[in-house]
């Protein structure tokens, strides 16, 4: 079928050959997708309130595990600073006797599940059975590792692979009076600084050491002594420290040990999870004490 | 001839009054259903970011801690002063079953009239000695303040 335009023309009205009529269009058209915008944004907001709410709940689990980590560190007495640019792993804290930090660390987690959790939206749980053990693992990234024993007063501080530790700062700070020290040490290397107080007697000593082979410097008492080994000390591991505290004595310690090569020193983590689960998530979150 | 003349400027002026008046209607259409979107969500999830932040904060900067040793809330009451201005914030220290405030400072300038409350408990643990003990600190967040 052939379509006559002209005459198409002749038989619409005046108007609608006008330009303005086009012009008229848009502006109807621009105006009505600007009231449909705006309609299907109040709606979609409307209806997206839930999720918005939601989408933020699973912060809950992060800021749990970062206040559990916290306070965690606090229940242990220790306190962590890694330098990763440096390579360089600071802790300080107390060696305790066992009963007094098994107590602490069951009241705290009596505590949690107790008076805390039923505070936080959502379900939570902690699982602290590899801290009651008598020892307590930090994890400093994949490369080294720091076990807190305080069944037996002892902090040891080994690398988990090839990493090797290029100097040792020691700061010892101990209750009663130091009779003599016993040095055991072989090989060289590893770069041992001691700064030793106590009651009576304070001394400095630098010693250079084998990494790869055990030396000891023995803190002797009149009732017990203390141990300090280097070298290959911990696990059969070589680049580990130990320090051995005597039960008898009040020892408080600050290590500063820094590693050569690449190792990877975060996050530092504890050996201990928590679980938290609501409607809209669940959650399994390491206790990270540094980032 | 003048006549049409006239006639055309009649029928632009009638044409823009009417195109202008039906754009007008179509904005505040627009800004009708613009005004019914709720903000509330978005600032529900920003005061609680924002109180779980000042709640870790007291806790690391040691404020709390110090603050319970001290049974002043001075310490805690400057970091509070610090945060963000809009945000209203309260600080209140309780032992550990949530029953007796022990520590408590509110933002200088804020008054707590707000309805729109947001609150986070934070576990604190203090070490005195070989003694541990464990506190709740509760941070309430309100906007509209100082």
């Amino acid at each position: 079928m052939k379509i006559n335009f002209n005459s198409l023309k002749q038989a619409l009205p005046s108007f609608f050959s006008k330009k303005g009529f086009l012009f008229t269009v848009s502006a109807v058209l621009f105006a009505s997708t600007l009231i449909f915008f705006a309609m299907n944004f109040a709606q979609i907001n409307s209806s997206s309130e839930y999720e918005i709410s939601s989408s933020a709940r699973p912060l809950n689990a992060i800021y749990l595990a970062d206040n559990v980590a916290f306070n965690l560190s606090k229940v242990l007495g220790t306190s962590i600073d890694v330098n990763d640019s440096t390579k360089q792993i600071i802790m300080s804290g107390n060696l305790a006797n066992s009963t007094v930090q098994l107590t602490a660390i069951q009241d705290y987690s009596s505590f949690l599940t107790n008076n805390y959790f039923p505070l936080t939206s959502g379900t939570e749980s902690i699982n602290l059975t590899s801290l009651t053990d008598g020892k307590a693992e930090v994890y400093f990234g994949s490369d080294v590792q720091a076990d807190y024993n305080y069944s037996s007063n002892l902090i040891a501080l080994s690398p988990l692979n090839s990493s090797s530790l290029s100097s040792i700062d020691l700061n010892i700070r101990a209750s009663g009076a130091l009779s003599s020290l016993v040095e055991s040490t072989t090989g060289s290397g590893l770069t041992v600084n001691i700064n030793y107080v106590d009651d009576a007697n304070s001394f400095s000593l630098t010693r250079s050491v084998s990494a790869t082979a055990l030396s000891t410097i023995t803190l002797v008492y009149a009732d017990s002594s203390s141990v300090l080994s280097f070298g290959r000390a911990y696990s059969d591991r070589n680049n580990s420290l130990i320090l051995q505290a005597s039960p008898d004595h009040n020892t408080s310690y600050i290590i500063r040990a820094i590693y050569s090569g690449l190792p990877v020193l975060l996050p530092v983590k504890l050996n201990g999870s928590i679980t938290s689960s609501s409607k809209d998530y669940n959650a399994i979150s390491n206790l990270i004490l540094q980032k | 001839m003048n006549f049409n003349k006239k006639e055309k400027g009649f029928v632009i002026t009638v044409d823009s009054f009417i195109s202008v008046s039906l754009i007008l209607i179509f904005v505040l259409i627009s800004f009708y259903y613009l005004s019914n979107v709720s903000l509330d969500s978005w600032n529900a999830v920003d005061a609680r970011i924002l109180a779980f932040d000042e709640a870790a904060v007291l806790e690391k900067s040691l404020a709390v801690e110090n603050s319970i040793k001290l049974s002043s809330s001075e310490l805690i009451l400057a970091s509070l002063n610090s945060t963000p201005s809009g945000y209203c914030f309260e600080a209140t220290v309780y032992d550990s079953t949530l029953s007796t405030p022990l520590v408590h400072a509110i933002k200088t300038g804020c008054t707590k009239n707000s309805t729109n409350l947001t609150s986070v408990e934070r576990a604190i643990a203090v070490k005195q000695g070989s003694i541990v003990t464990f506190y709740i600190l509760k941070v309430v967040v309100w906007g509209g303040g100082a």
